[in-house]
């Protein structure tokens, strides 16, 4: 995907990434066909969701988006299954037949707090329907396996080939290359009276 | 492992483990994570790249030390060099007694559990 632009979310603390020499934002909008890709490499808080939300919602209304496609994790420390499980949550009924075509079980009962709760909050006030899947992951540790379950679901669902053999390969690595983002990420999530984003309980 | 039946009181998430990696003697400090439960601790601790063979766990008083080599070395980036690291070593006290004959350890998808129960120390109160 080609890198076509990026967000600036007032009252982030400043931070820019280089590489190859090349100087990247933290949040960046990538595109490829008709798919856009919004990343971000910095975490932020509730409060900075917001302002994220309404600039993303901004964007996608400018290039008359159809649909929001976002990834997130659910707390699951007693995972039952080798393999994480993925649930779908949607905030317009036009959605939901995603849910029943990719068969996602749906998220049911529960509450959301902090971030997604912002993200969600904003989008459901608008046209533009969102669609969230929650990977069951654990709370504290990086975990490469759930995201990459979530991907592969992301992709039939954009209906694009993700490979990921070459990711798999390198599963126990990325985990010790991650303690540093998880760190920032729990920090981040623990300056503000929140606690990180749980489902289940 | 789970503990269905019992109330979660406390977590204490891991602290800056990436800080405390030993560069010099190539020991990385590994994520780790503290939930207390009515009877019991509960102490995880991340170890990718390792296997249930290379772990040692020993007791100290209250604190519990995890030692583990990886299967292969790592090497990452510190202080603009690249640094080769070999095992995982970390040391948790936790705050209050434990009982070290009951506690128990499992390890899966390279994550280590280890069940801690609590030590009951008092004595009956003669009520008159």
């Amino acid at each position: 995907m080609k890198n076509i632009g990026e967000i600036e979310v007032s009252d982030l603390p400043s931070s820019l990434f280089v590489e190859g020499g090349e100087i990247l934002a933290p949040i960046r909008i990538y595109k490829k066909n008709n798919i856009f890709a919004i990343i971000s490499d910095v975490p932020f808080d509730q409060y900075l969701a917001e302002d994220f939300a309404h600039a993303v919602h901004a964007f996608c209304k400018e290039n008359q988006m159809k649909k929001i496609v976002f990834i997130s994790g659910m707390e699951s420390i007693n995972q039952k299954k080798d393999e994480p499980e993925i649930f779908g949550l949607v905030t317009h009924k036009t959605l939901e037949s995603l849910l029943y075509n990719y068969k996602i079980p749906k998220f049911l009962d529960g509450s959301i707090f902090g971030t997604d709760a912002t993200i969600i909050s904003v989008f459901r006030k608008t046209k533009i329907p969102l669609l969230v899947l929650y990977a069951e992951c654990h709370p504290f540790f990086p975990d490469p396996k759930a995201s990459i379950t979530a991907i592969v679901i992301l992709a039939k669902i954009l209906n694009v080939k993700v490979d990921t053999s070459e990711i798999q390969k390198r599963l126990d690595k990325i985990r010790i290359q991650h303690r540093n983002l998880m760190e920032e990420t729990l920090r981040s999530l623990q300056e503000k009276p929140v606690k990180a984003p749980q489902i289940y309980r | 492992m789970r503990d269905d039946n019992t109330i979660e009181l406390r977590i204490t998430p891991p602290i800056i483990s990436s800080l405390f990696d030993d560069v010099e003697h190539g020991v990385l400090s590994p994520l780790s994570c503290l939930r207390e439960f009515d009877h019991h601790w509960i102490l995880e601790f991340d170890l990718p790249l390792v296997s249930k063979k290379d772990i040692k766990v020993t007791f100290d008083g209250n604190s519990i030390n995890v030692e583990a080599k990886l299967k292969e070395k790592y090497s990452e980036e510190k202080l603009g060099k690249f640094t080769k690291f070999e095992y995982f070593k970390k040391s948790i006290t936790l705050p209050g007694k434990i009982d070290s004959k009951k506690t128990i350890a499992k390890f899966q998808n390279g994550r280590l559990v280890i069940k801690i129960p609590k030590k009951v120390m008092g004595h009956h109160i003669k009520i008159e």
